[in-house]
């Protein structure tokens, strides 16, 4: 059984405090942890969702991918979230490190340092941020990924059920992370930039994709034309596991409304069903937009789903942020997983 | 109502949700249960084979399929599934492999008191779970509504929402314990609470916020990432959708006891081998109870 060999090496990884691999080394200290930092990787866990295990990794796989690229890194590499606040970390030795996704204004030693290329990293040195004005989640990427056990094929963080990353948390004062020593020589990684018409978009008004579906019979035509139409305002009851929108009601349609008693009082309600990431669910007639961490069942309808590509403006977004929706239509064509083609992204640092 | 054709709902670009009814019933959830075991298990589709079908997350009328668009079309998906639903037409000769789980459960327990106690003090005052929920089934007593609740096998019609939660219905639907959910919900639920709701019983594997009603809490571990006891040696879920559950009552004495057998790794659940369940010889069994 493929998942009696996963859990195999859950269960071996989890009980390991320190990574042991001769492949790998102190990184850093956490001095201060920010407001919630963790270990993530992309795809993140798959292959888990029947037993209630989400996907996690990074909110905004964009800007992380580009950061691994960056550093040279495989596309697997792990690598940190920084959300609203960003941590204080001294380093062990020399390495390479890359920052990406929203600004929070990186300092090394006090002094300023770009985000979208690499940055060399001394024994001693240590980074800080500030605070970012356009978007919510920035990352750091280091040569060689960062090394934790691998649990249920991934070093995702799920804090919930306190599952992967850093001992399934996240990172606090005096934590010591390790990372693996980088496959590539440090001269090749020196002054690598993503140029800029390569970068992500930051703003504090995201325009985000959606599909029709699973549910999009439960509301009426009038409400489906102002989901569509209104100015969405971002609530500070988000985080990794969904964003609620702030707006208007909605009339919910006849089917939806004349239901029988199993589906729940309410027409947002419906028998538990297999719920994914990006679906927006209607609680009550509160929009939430699952997201990374989400649960595996929900109560209520989705009538509509986010777009992978889209997945990132709204993991982006700040409370107070407006988020416009835009349907768009599924053709098999365009049907491809949204791995990242990122190759030709990265240049080298003209001098 | 159970729908002439299955209802196929988009679900964005890699989900495809497949809807049976409008309706929970054993029937429908077994039918969903082997159809998704199908799904999962094809030696061609599956994860197994060409990864066309990723992961397949079963619920008591629905089926939902991540699926990968690189390798298999919409339209080549429904037409698999189609195929596979073919073979499930008479559900009445499906069987699954379940096995008998007893669960430890202190009832009206000072934790889940506790909880509901801090509840009524900063949110709104609300009656004592299991006495509002035995009145409200027309139990009339705490010790009524314990024996209620130990007396049927319950069913794993889903497990998920969070790390291998199970939601559990009375094979025997007379069984059912019908309570409303808390409104608003609960910021937080101590792990291994039994809580009730809409016919249905969960068992918490983590702290989380949560409505249903507070009647229990067991002191076995349900979701173990760290596989310290043996029968999480192989998986950290404890239950499997299709498994049966007993819930057996214990004191606080013995709840602590146990608590203690599993800080030292040596407690034993109480998990028979999987045994074939076949529907119809439950269905047959259930009309002659009721005759």
């Amino acid at each position: 059984m493929t998942d009696r060999k996963r859990f195999a090496v859950l269960n071996g990884g989890i009980r390991v405090n320190k990574p042991a691999a001769a492949d790998s080394r102190k990184c850093f200290e956490v001095l201060t942890g920010g407001l919630e930092t963790t270990v993530q990787d992309y795809w993140g866990r798959e292959g888990y969702l029947r037993f209630g295990v989400p996907r996690s990794g990074p909110m905004d796989k964009l800007s992380f991918q580009l950061g691994n690229q960056l550093v040279g890194n495989d596309e697997n590499a792990a690598g940190i979230e920084i959300q609203f606040i960003g941590p204080k970390l001294r380093f062990f030795n020399e390495t390479v490190i890359a920052i990406t996704g929203a600004n929070n204004r990186p300092k090394l030693n006090q002094k300023s340092i770009p985000l979208w290329q690499t940055a060399v990293i001394q024994p001693g040195d240590i980074l800080s941020f500030s605070h970012a004005e356009f978007g919510a989640r920035s990352y750091i990427t280091f040569a060689g990924g960062i090394d934790t056990p691998l649990v249920m094929g991934s070093r995702s963080t799920f804090t919930r059920a306190q599952l992967g990353g850093f001992q399934g948390r996240k990172l606090m004062q005096g934590d010591v992370v390790y990372t693996f020593i980088p496959s590539q020589p440090m001269y090749q990684l020196l002054d690598r930039i993503v140029p800029n018409e390569s970068r992500p978009e930051f703003s504090r008004l995201w325009q985000v994709e959606v599909n029709l579906g699973p549910h999009d019979d439960g509301l009426t035509p009038d409400d489906i034309q102002q989901f569509f139409t209104y100015d969405w305002i971002v609530s500070s009851k988000s985080d990794r596991i969904g964003y609620r929108l702030e707006g208007p009601k909605f009339q919910f349609s006849e089917s939806a409304r004349y239901q029988s008693a199993e589906n729940g009082r309410h027409p947002s309600n419906t028998i538990d069903y297999g719920c994914s990431i990006g679906s927006v669910l209607l609680c009550g007639h509160t929009p939430t937009v699952l997201l990374a961490d989400c649960p595996s069942l929900t109560g209520y309808i989705a009538p509509f789903t986010v777009t992978e590509q889209s997945l990132r403006k709204v993991g982006q977004a700040r409370p107070g942020d407006i988020i416009n929706f835009k349907q768009v239509i599924q053709s098999s064509a365009s049907n491809h997983r949204n791995r990242l083609h990122l190759d030709k992204s990265v240049s080298r640092l003209l001098c | 109502m159970i729908y002439q054709t299955l209802r196929y709902r988009l679900a964005g670009e890699r989900h495809l949700l497949i809807e049976q009814s409008d309706e929970v019933d054993l029937t429908v959830n077994f039918k969903a249960i082997s159809l998704a075991q199908m799904l999962l298990g094809s030696p061609e589709m599956g994860p197994d084979g060409i990864r066309a079908i990723v992961d397949v997350v079963p619920s008591f009328s629905t089926v939902l399929i991540q699926y990968d668009p690189t390798v298999i079309s919409i339209q080549g998906l429904i037409r698999f599934c189609e195929h596979c639903v073919q073979y499930l037409d008479s559900p009445h000769n499906l069987e699954l492999s379940s096995r008998l789980i007893e669960i430890p459960v202190h009832y009206n327990d000072r934790w889940s008191r506790e909880c509901f106690e801090q509840y009524c003090k900063t949110i709104k005052p609300i009656e004592s779970n299991p006495e509002w929920v035995a009145r409200l089934n027309g139990l009339g007593s705490i010790e009524k509504l314990i024996i209620y609740h130990s007396t049927p096998e319950w069913w794993v019609g889903a497990v998920g929402f969070l790390v291998g939660l199970p939601t559990l219905m009375p094979l025997n639907p007379n069984f059912r314990l019908h309570a409303p959910k808390y409104d608003p919900p609960r910021t937080w639920t101590p792990k291994g609470t039994i809580g009730v709701a809409g016919g249905f019983t969960t068992i918490y594997p983590i702290v989380v916020p949560d409505g249903y009603q507070m009647i229990g809490r067991t002191p076995a571990p349900i979701f173990d990432p760290q596989g310290q006891l043996p029968v999480f040696r192989d998986t950290p879920f404890l239950f499997r959708i299709g498994d049966r559950v007993k819930f057996r009552p214990i004191d606080e004495e013995e709840f602590e006891a146990i608590e203690r057998e599993i800080v030292e790794g040596r407690y034993q659940y109480q998990i028979s081998e999987p045994q074939t369940f076949r529907l119809n010889h439950y269905l047959n069994h259930a009309h002659a109870e009721i005759a």
